[in-house]
């Protein structure tokens, strides 16, 4: 069974002048992995915004776990859905409250979510935040005073500690530096192992979407120009766009001029 | 990958033993601790660490942008100059006459009310107090040399008006208005998208050619380094752990921080790869 189905989704702005989104399909088994990958411009980011609510398709079906995301739901129904699908975003810093400490912010979504208190809660909220390896002494700390990778951490902690089923995580390790990248992904890694929760991981590094996802779908201007399992499409891309991302992805002795113009080649033949 | 080095009387960028304190007594802070680093016509040199490792401010010193009331000794020589110990004067001359320097947010150091042309012309009338209209027509030259389409177009143009990329293509533009011998590049192409990061790099490659020009690039990216450095420096908390040719450092890493920011790489991490979880699909 799926745990999100996306059906014929299309949203533009501007009065239909910008086609941010173009008939987007796709679907995600229960514990699976699903990378989202594009430029700016591609429309990964209003693909991540449609599937978490924040914005309305102007046409097609989100389901998430059998239920059809409505435009206007009750307070309930907004309820239920964070109790299966979660979100982190680049910036932590952005989606903590500065005067929350972790222990506070975590209790705050056990009790909204699994409705523990007292003893119960407190060992959840410590089963949350080993799990994410979150140091004794960050954890009674604000946010101002925690490192980039320790307010990740958090983030994902405060979306773990909700129990979900999916996990939507929308460039979230992209402001990180690379050794702090390296330690968020092999814990998502470890968390997944560890819970079979799913994920969608959005995205403009391929490398990263790599190195986490087993499945791949490639945007480029709002559509979805490949698909497939992501070590398939990295291996053997099929479409022109996937072959040019992979060849400007620098490597020792590579061509940056060569890909400018295969770039420019691939531009010309879309008019 | 030894690019075409036309040495011309030793290293354009010549950085000795530098070393930079801020604060005093107990806040006192080393932030370089005896930084050596050189680029010669011709050369691009990678400058590779994480956040506080000192690389952006390595780059800074090279055109007198150490922070206010910093320590400075050691040596920093830009085409035979001595900045450390320099008076402002001397400073400002170098950096109107030898060094240039692009960030990573071109958005951020344009007018956003300035068109383009005018931008770009600043540093031409400042510099060498040409007229409007001799400075207009070299605008149109250097836009057309960074690769930009129509440039007496462009020149008319806002910097809403232009993409990421272009607006990076117009600061080298401005930055070369000087005809610098030095091009100092600080993660100059980290905002932009991969196959906008290719054209640059394409252009920084083609000016180093054609220009002779010098180039220190700063980035956090070990990858891009390799792929598009003669030769990499590798820091850490303020000190050169380990520099080479470039391919050498990426292929044969000494230093254990080297290795650690290597293996971090993402290009890497196929080890790591999830393990797929049974019975839970």
């Amino acid at each position: 069974m799926s745990i999100l189905t996306v059906d014929g989704l299309s949203k533009s702005y501007d009065h239909g002048r910008v086609q941010a989104v173009t008939d987007v399909s796709f679907e995600l088994a229960q514990g699976g992995t699903l990378g989202v990958v594009g430029e700016s411009g591609s429309g990964k980011t209003t693909l991540s915004r449609l599937i978490t609510g924040i914005e309305q398709p102007d046409s097609g079906r989100i389901v998430v776990a059998g239920t059809e995301l409505e435009a206007r739901t009750s307070r309930r129904a907004r309820h239920e859905r964070a109790g299966i699908m979660q979100m982190v975003f680049q910036d932590p810093y952005q989606s903590l409250d500065p005067r929350q400490t972790p222990e506070e912010a975590i209790d705050e979504i056990i009790t909204l979510h699994g409705g523990l208190r007292g003893a119960a809660r407190t060992a959840r909220r410590r089963e949350v935040l080993d799990q994410v390896d979150l140091p004794e002494r960050a954890r009674r700390a604000l946010p101002r005073d925690l490192s980039g990778g320790q307010r990740q951490r958090v983030a994902i902690a405060r979306a773990l500690a909700a129990s979900p089923r999916l996990l939507l995580l929308d460039e979230a390790t992209s402001a990180l530096d690379v050794s702090v990248q390296a330690q968020i992904l092999r814990l998502l890694a470890r968390i997944r192992a560890d819970t079979g929760v799913a994920i969608v991981f959005v995205s403009h590094d391929l490398e990263v979407v790599r190195s986490i996802t087993e499945e791949l779908i490639v945007m480029f201007r709002g559509e979805v120009v490949e698909s497939g399992e992501t070590s398939r499409v990295l291996r053997d891309p099929q479409h022109p766009y996937t072959r040019l991302l992979l060849s400007s992805v620098p490597r020792p002795g590579w061509d940056p001029d060569q890909v400018s113009r295969d770039r420019r080649t691939f531009l010309r033949q879309l008019a | 990958m030894s690019g075409s080095t036309q040495m011309v009387d030793g290293p354009v960028l010549a950085i000795e033993q530098l070393r930079l304190d801020v604060g005093t007594g107990e806040t006192a802070v080393r932030i370089l601790d005896g930084v050596g680093l050189s680029c010669a016509a011709g050369e691009i040199v990678g400058l590779v660490g994480e956040s506080g490792s000192g690389k952006s401010m390595t780059l800074r010193t090279a055109v007198g942008l150490a922070p206010k009331g910093a320590r400075l000794t050691g040596s920093v020589r830009v085409a035979g100059r001595e900045l450390v110990g320099a008076g402002r004067r001397e400073v400002l001359r170098v950096r109107r006459e030898v060094a240039a320097m692009i960030f990573q947010d071109p958005r951020a150091h344009v007018n956003p009310y300035q068109r383009i042309g005018a931008f770009v012309a600043d540093g031409l009338r400042r510099t060498r107090g040409w007229g409007r209209a001799r400075a207009a027509q070299q605008v149109v030259s250097l836009l057309d040399e960074v690769g930009l389409p129509d440039p007496e177009t462009l020149a008319d143009r806002y910097p809403h008006e232009l993409s990421g990329g272009m607006l990076q293509r117009v600061m080298i533009a401005s930055a070369l208005s000087t005809e610098p011998r030095l091009l100092l590049a600080d993660e100059a192409t980290t905002a932009l998208d991969v196959t906008t990061q290719a054209e640059i790099m394409g252009l920084l490659r083609r000016l180093r050619e054609e220009r002779g020009l010098a180039i220190v690039f700063v980035t956090h990216d070990l990858d891009l380094a390799a792929a598009s450095c003669d030769r990499i420096h590798v820091m850490q908390s303020g000190v050169v752990v380990e520099q080479g040719p470039a391919l050498d450092v990426f292929e044969r890493p000494e230093h254990p921080y080297t290795r650690k920011l290597l293996d971090a790489m993402p290009s890497r991490l196929d080890a790591e790869a999830p393990t797929p979880i049974g019975g839970a699909a």
